[in-house]
């Protein structure tokens, strides 16, 4: 651990006075780092604000949302998205890359929720950066064991007559819920069903026009 | 490796905090992940490689770190385990800082029209998914019965301890995956990948509230069920 030999030969009495130089603080450790990074031309201020834009503007619930909302409006392109969703997907212009991506429906006898048990997995190119309850002790222990439980802090309370089913994200296969097309939305077009889909219901911690 | 990374259907951790629902908290979180997606970009690290090394980090460590401080770690890590970074220059750049975060700086809104890694960045963004690996033929079709061997690997593997053991059925044979067990340690194989469907009764007996759990593992973590040498009747 680098903390450990950090110490080595090197006095750090001074640590609390300049909390900046101070080893055994991860964050000002990463600081220093960071500038070691930069003065090695291995990361730049540039490259750095083109990663967090990329990620925070061209990714999120919008592209997984107009996935939905096809799929909703056209049966043809639900079926070819719920068989091979690379292959239906290459239709869209989001203008990032796929990931290997597998789409699963919920319908009125199946909830189907996303998790990753073992790290972070989540479909960011659909659905952007992952909300930080997803990557949680919690929510990774928990979701696999006991999912009725986990969906009703999220406020959803499933009948007994629907199955849940956890896919647990361990390859590099990424896993999105198609939800179902919530109650009353039967005039809406392709647009306007957009706006219906949540980055929870595509998660599958969220019913869509459910009353709970 | 059986580590806390591996927390499948453990107990204790509470409830969910449905509330914290940011990515990032802070620009300390949003470097991090920057930096992390910089250094993968320009392969000085692999995503199995940057996996096992947070799963290395010792179990009181993960716990009590958060994810982000975790990513930190791991990247400290792997860049002195690359020899990328020198624990000497290391340690002189932690006592010659000055405690700015990288967005302090006035550079933090420098210009992208000469710069490389800007390139690269947009390159490895908009770059598809890899489905360039040999076919391997798969052991097992659609529908068929398998069984999770127990093995418990000190290294690297994505096959999550709560499925060793359980008899589940093959949902999708997904294609052929280059195998993280063995990419994590420098090595290069490839093999089928399926999905594998398990009743939640055959993975958690009657603790559980679900109905079923799927999950996607390498030919090699399964097995059929009808094999039965001395080894495997006593895992069954």
């Amino acid at each position: 651990m680098v903390h450990d030999h950090t110490h080595d030969g090197h006095d750090h009495d001074h640590g609390h006075a300049d909390p900046a130089g101070d080893p055994d603080d991860l964050k000002s450790r990463t600081r220093a780092l960071q500038s070691l990074l930069l003065e090695k031309d291995l990361i730049s201020m540039a490259s750095i604000n083109e990663v967090l834009e990329l990620f925070e503007t061209e990714v999120g619930p919008m592209n997984g949302a107009r996935v939905v909302a096809r799929a909703w409006s056209d049966p043809d392109f639900k079926s070819r998205l719920l068989e091979d969703a690379n292959d239906a997907l290459d239709g869209f212009d989001f203008g990032i890359g796929q990931q290997h991506l597998s789409v699963v429906e919920n319908t009125p006898e199946t909830h189907n929720a996303v998790v990753c048990t073992l790290c972070s997995c989540y479909p960011w190119s659909l659905l952007g950066l992952p909300p930080t309850w997803y990557k949680s002790p919690q929510y990774r222990s928990r979701i696999v064991r006991e999912p009725r439980a986990v969906l009703s802090e999220f406020g959803v309370d499933l009948d007994d007559s629907v199955d849940v089913e956890v896919w647990d994200s361990s390859s590099e296969i990424r896993y999105m819920v198609l939800p179902q097309r919530p109650p009353g939305t039967d005039g809406l077009d392709e647009a306007e069903l957009v706006e219906q889909v949540t980055r929870d219901a595509m998660i599958g911690v969220e019913r869509l026009g459910a009353d709970d | 490796m059986n580590g806390v990374h591996d927390m499948g259907g453990m107990h204790g951790f509470g409830s969910v905090d449905v509330d914290d629902d940011a990515a990032f908290h802070d620009e300390w979180e949003k470097a991090v992940f920057a930096v992390e997606k910089l250094l993968r970009y320009q392969s000085i690290y692999g995503v199995d490689e940057k996996r096992h090394a947070l799963e290395r980090l010792d179990p009181v460590t993960y716990l009590e770190t958060s994810y982000f401080e975790r990513w930190a770690l791991g990247s400290e890590k792997l860049l002195l385990e690359t020899d990328t970074i020198s624990e000497g220059e290391f340690v002189s750049a932690i006592e010659d800082h000055d405690g700015t975060g990288l967005f302090d700086h006035e550079h933090a809104e420098s210009d992208a029209s000469d710069d490389d890694l800007v390139d690269l960045v947009n390159e490895a963004f908009r770059a598809d998914a890899a489905y360039d690996r040999e076919p391997v033929e798969p052991q097992f079709e659609a529908g068929a019965d398998v069984v999770v061997r127990n093995d418990h690997p000190d290294g690297h593997t994505r096959c999550p301890r709560y499925a060793r053991r359980a008899q589940g059925t093959i949902e999708a044979v997904q294609g052929t995956y280059a195998v993280p067990d063995e990419v994590a340690h420098g090595n290069e194989a490839a093999e089928p990948l399926y999905s594998v469907r398990f009743e939640a009764s055959e993975l958690w007996n009657d603790d559980t509230d679900g109905d079923a759990v799927y999950i996607d593992l390498w030919e090699r973590y399964l097995r059929p069920t009808e094999t039965s040498t001395g080894n495997e009747l006593q895992e069954a």
